[in-house]
């Protein structure tokens, strides 16, 4: 007999017990992995911070590894690099992204190869991307430099300057507080080169799901070119730019690996990772340096509770910010 | 620390070995014939000896190949060699063992502070206890190892002075230069700070290089300066940083004026293998074992001279390199086996194997009169320039827990100065002040 889903709610209707058991049982392999690799970590996680905790636990501290972190510099220091980083790769990689998927978006010659070569460096292994690019940026023998000599332009030292960006132009002082290090521009680079594929091809699903009779209909009454683009387009695929901003914003704050392999992990372990000076030491090295080399298990820890309240925090504001601002076709 | 951690047993613990026994009884007796034959057997079984380690390639064959002499010749024990990935993923590895309560047997301890980070969690058994036991070692035999490599295993336990690990892969830091660009030029093997200096103007000048040396900023060179000037990294009694006297200011500014004078340039990571490879640079500093990734590269193109490390005042270089660990968790026989290995790998047979194998350091000096070290030296004399420096290398403070927050501090430092963000001695009192107020705690 075949069971069509209409007589078979029928038939868990007129079973409620039973109805209820199954989707119970039907959930029950997902909650039980969500509750074993994800609530249960997130509970003894909470648990481990409140330690005084090595490799094993040693005292209970309370808060005390809450408020260390409070008076921490270079907490608060990978923090300030956290923030330059998502600054610069977030609105670059959803203007970007967007760019490219409209552009491909339009009828041009060999349309699929360009969206090919655009998603190509989202499917790169990062390790391997990262070497490249590290040989790219090498400050004494890298191509880029190779090519300012060419050109008879100043050679900077890319991944090797710790110096900011601002400063390098003259117009600050300092490490950290006079903008990012020119190093973690080009951490920022790459990782805006890495993603804006992945941006450009979710943009290019929103933008096929606009139906063409808006666009139609919008012609007919006059709008064209940067005015189609600005009040039809860019309305529409809002909940795109919207969905692109909270995942690019929790990416970019958990950015590890790209960071890790173009600032000396890897190879030598990571000790050096986050280098020059700790000027691309973003929070996820901090939480990693603190636990694998330093082994403060409580202490890196409750760091990571700290940035994931920080995430929460800035996930709810887009959600409040987004809803007021986001289109939804039909609704 | 105590060093029976290992004869209290928790109640969950005593339950799992209950099951585990009932277990082990039920499937004897479902499986194994009956009759005290298979007891016997069990017995006499070897005892497994779970040893971890990061030795890749061509050195995890070696170390399979002793592990395997090993067995044959002590049939008590089977020591069972795992690789688990480079020296981070090993530490976290058994990071993620004490957590899960399942750690080794033994392991190799590559990352830096890993040793005192264990010690301190009460996760090892000290093998000065073995040392001293029946199975121990004579007064003279602990004698013939370099003095360095006790030095480097040596942690106060209980106030006391105790050689907790074990060295295992060592190696030093030495100089390596290209031969027939020295030759060509004209030019002897420096022996001395200001020898490397000359030198490398006078193969800049020549246009044969860009620079003299290439350098990724780290403690142990500008560590090694220090201990050339007569300072010290810490005080005696391990409570007070000691860099930034003037012994340390004098190292730092001597890097510095290096980096200003363009004799040397600073790489990323091994960048500067790279650059000397490809005759971008006449010199590096880097471990012994770094000489069989460079003749890797090399292919035979020019001649690789690897000398002791250039003297200052004084002559001093660094050691390197991991040692062995016995965790305290380990059923007493296992340790006792995890022991004998340990032993048995720094007799001087088996010692001199490995290092004329694998191009880290034997670990006493009598393994050098052994025919393996022999034929090496015969082979490749060059071998012996890291041997020269054993007399005279001091290990990096490892053994101190909290040297592993200090020496980012001190790398910072480094940087700073010798990129012209900061004055030398500002650097390093800097990185001073820091560091005692984290030895403090």
């Amino acid at each position: 007999m075949v069971l069509t889903g209409v007589s078979a709610a029928a038939r868990l209707r007129g079973r409620p017990g039973r109805g209820r058991l199954a989707g119970y049982l039907y959930l029950a392999p997902a909650a039980v992995l969500l509750a074993a690799f994800h609530i249960y970590p997130l509970f003894y996680g909470a648990y481990v911070s409140l330690f005084r905790w090595g490799l094993t636990r040693e005292a209970f501290v309370g808060l005390s590894n809450y408020r260390a972190l409070l008076h921490d510099a270079d907490f608060w220091r990978a923090l300030l690099v956290t923030t330059y980083y998502v600054i610069g790769v977030v609105p670059a990689e959803i203007v970007l992204g967007f760019t490219v998927a409209y552009l491909l978006s339009q009828r041009i010659h060999g349309r699929a190869a360009y969206r090919l070569v655009y998603f190509l460096p989202y499917i790169t292994s990062m390790v391997a991307m990262g070497l490249v690019w590290s040989w790219i940026f090498n400050a004494n023998f890298g191509l880029l430099n190779a090519l300012l000599r060419v050109l008879h332009l100043p050679t900077p030292r890319w991944l090797l300057e710790p110096r900011s960006i601002l400063a390098l132009l003259h117009f600050g002082r300092g490490l950290f507080a006079a903008g990012p290090s020119l190093a973690l521009v080009c951490v920022t680079a790459v990782t805006i080169w890495y993603y804006t594929g992945f941006h450009a091809v979710v943009y290019l699903a929103g933008l096929t799901a606009i139906p063409t009779e808006i666009h139609e209909a919008a012609r007919l009454d006059g709008a064209g070119g940067f005015g189609l683009l600005r009040r039809i387009t860019l309305p529409l695929v809002s909940p795109t730019t919207f969905f692109l901003a909270v995942v690019a914003t929790i990416g970019a704050v958990q950015s590890f690996a790209i960071v890790y392999t173009l600032t000396g992990g890897g190879v030598s372990g990571g000790a050096e990772a986050g280098g020059p000076l700790g000027t691309t030491r973003v929070v996820t090295l901090f939480i990693f340096t603190t636990f694998y080399t330093e082994f403060r298990v409580g202490y890196a820890t409750a760091a990571a509770f700290v940035v994931f309240a920080i995430l929460l925090a800035l996930t709810a504001l887009q959600m409040r910010i987004g809803e007021r601002r986001v289109h939804y076709l039909g609704g | 620390m105590a060093f029976d951690n290992g004869t209290r047993m928790g109640r969950r613990a005593l339950l799992g070995r209950v099951i585990g026994a009932a277990g082990g009884l039920a499937l004897d007796g479902w499986i194994a014939p009956r009759g005290s034959g298979g007891s016997a057997a069990a017995a006499d079984a070897p005892v497994p000896v779970a040893f971890w380690h990061a030795n890749s390639g061509p050195l995890g064959t070696i170390l399979s190949d002793l592990a395997g002499q090993f067995n044959a010749s002590h049939p008590t024990y089977r020591l069972q060699p795992e690789f688990v990935g480079n020296y981070t993923a090993l530490n976290q590895k058994i990071m993620s063992s004490v957590a899960a309560g399942a750690q080794p047997d033994a392991a190799q301890a590559g990352a830096y502070g890993a040793v005192a980070a264990y010690l301190r969690a009460g996760l090892l058994v000290p093998v000065q206890r073995f040392a001293d036991g029946p199975d121990g070692l004579s007064r003279s035999s602990l004698a013939d190892i370099f003095p360095g490599f006790r030095e480097d295993n040596t942690y106060r336990v209980e106030h006391k002075a105790a050689l907790v690990s074990w060295p295992f892969n060592k190696s030093v830091l030495v100089f390596y230069y290209n031969g027939t660009m020295l030759k060509s030029l004209g030019l002897d093997v420096p022996r001395t700070w200001d020898d490397v200096a000359a030198a490398s103007e006078k193969a800049m000048r020549a246009g044969a290089v860009a620079a003299g040396m290439g350098w990724t900023p780290g403690s142990e060179l500008f560590a090694a300066l220090l201990y050339q000037n007569g300072g010290r990294l810490l005080s005696m009694d391990d409570t007070s940083v000691l860099f930034h006297a003037e012994a340390g200011v004098r190292a730092l500014a001597f890097l510095k004026d290096l980096y200003d004078r363009k004799i040397m340039y600073l790489t990323k990571q091994f960048d500067w293998q790279n650059d000397l490879v490809a005759q971008k640079i006449c010199f590096a500093v880097s471990t012994i074992v770094s000489q069989q990734y460079i003749q890797q590269d090399l292919k035979g193109a020019w001649d690789l001279g690897v000398a002791p490390l250039p003297a200052g005042a004084n002559k001093a270089t660094i050691l390197f390199g991991s040692n062995g660990v016995i965790f305290a968790k380990a059923r007493p026989e296992a340790q006792a086996g995890a022991w004998a290995f340990f032993k048995w790998w720094a007799e001087p047979e088996q010692t001199a194997l490995w290092a004329a194998r694998s191009h880290y350091l034997p670990l006493r000096r009598s393994a050098l009169a052994m025919p393996p070290m022999r034929d090496l030296f015969a082979r490749d004399p060059r071998q012996r320039a890291a041997l020269e420096s054993l007399d005279y290398a001091h290990p990096m403070p490892d053994n101190v827990a909290a040297w592993v927050r200090i020496d980012p501090l001190l790398q910072d430092a480094i940087t700073k100065a010798v990129v012209g963000l900061q004055a030398p001695r500002d650097a390093l009192q800097e990185a001073a002040a820091k560091a005692n107020a984290i030895l403090r705690g």
